[in-house]
């Protein structure tokens, strides 16, 4: 199978192409992926222990990984356990 | 908050008739409020709005995040304090809202989104780097091999629109006429396909991965 000479030289100058990028995100999220998953409403409901651990100090990736892993793969409920986090942190300003 | 409540008085307030339930909803709204407008001035993607829109904004939120609260007043269970439990279910609201809205903003921009699946979106013969050309090819093979013959074709579609386009899940699980659950389980069965295909070749997504830095 041929390679293009544009994409030859988008890695040899270290600039991946969107389908590289595309590749890539794919890999990571088959790497991360488990037989048994939370869903998105599975994570929500324990989404505010986890973050009350992360607060007080806690370990929740040991308390609760189910939780963390479905973190890591889904987009959506990372961005929202972010927000959380930070709005919490409010309280402790 | 004017009235600092355990999780116990704000269940009990909120359950109560009358002027003590408004005054517990007026706390709630005011404390949801001040922290979604907090996180909204925050977001790299509203810094061009002014502090009066993204108070309106804020407090749409928090107005609609508590009626969902009252209605699942019953779900809490106590396993966090109360004001976290409302935060996430406000949080959920407000960021749903705002995937909707950018999607929205992203549809009207790109007239041909209804027609852009595009079924060999993965491939791509460019996309392979010099060094790590014979892994990625197999690969690819097999990628290409099982979302052709052995993903359904609504598979294969929420994939790409969650991969490729950002397609909110909400979203793409109406077009489908699923739940959310259900198209979880549609992407996390076609992921499972996926992974354990290039396992049984010998190829750890890790590995192919690895080559493609």
């Amino acid at each position: 199978m041929p390679i293009a000479t544009n994409d030859m030289n988008a890695f040899s100058k270290g600039q991946p192409s969107h389908h590289h990028n595309l590749w890539r995100k794919l890999l990571r999220m088959l790497s991360l992926t488990r037989e048994r998953e939370l869903t998105c409403s599975e994570a929500q409901e324990l989404m505010d222990s986890y973050v009350e651990l992360e607060l007080a100090g806690e370990n929740p990736q040991t308390i609760l990984p189910e939780v963390a892993q479905h973190l890591r793969i889904c987009p959506e409920c990372r961005e929202e356990h972010d927000a959380l986090l930070k709005i919490l942190k409010m309280d402790e300003g | 908050m004017s009235t600092p409540r355990d999780n116990d008085a704000w269940i009990a307030d909120l359950r109560a008739p009358g002027p003590r339930k408004d005054a517990a909803i007026i706390d709630l709204l005011a404390w949801l409020q001040k922290r979604l407008f907090f996180y909204l001035r925050d977001r790299s993607d509203l810094r061009s709005r002014h502090d009066e829109e993204l108070q309106a904004l804020s407090a749409d939120f928090a107005q609609e995040s508590v009626i969902i609260i009252l209605e699942k007043l019953d779900q809490f269970q106590g396993r966090s304090k109360f004001t976290t439990w409302a935060a996430k279910i406000a949080v959920h609201q407000a960021l749903g809202e705002l995937r909707r809205a950018r999607w929205r903003d992203i549809s009207l921009q790109a007239a041909t989104r209804d027609g852009a699946f595009e079924p060999d979106f993965l491939r791509r013969e460019d996309v392979m780097s010099p060094e790590g050309g014979a892994i990625q090819q197999e690969a690819m093979s097999v990628v290409m091999d099982v979302m052709q013959n052995e993903l359904s074709q609504r598979q294969s579609r929420a994939l790409y629109a969650r991969l490729v386009l950002g397609e909110p899940s909400s979203i793409l699980a109406a077009e489908l006429g699923v739940s959310h659950n259900a198209l979880y389980k549609l992407i996390h069965d076609a992921r499972k396909r996926l992974k354990a295909r290039l396992l049984e070749r010998g190829l750890s997504p890790e590995e192919i991965l690895s080559s493609f830095q």
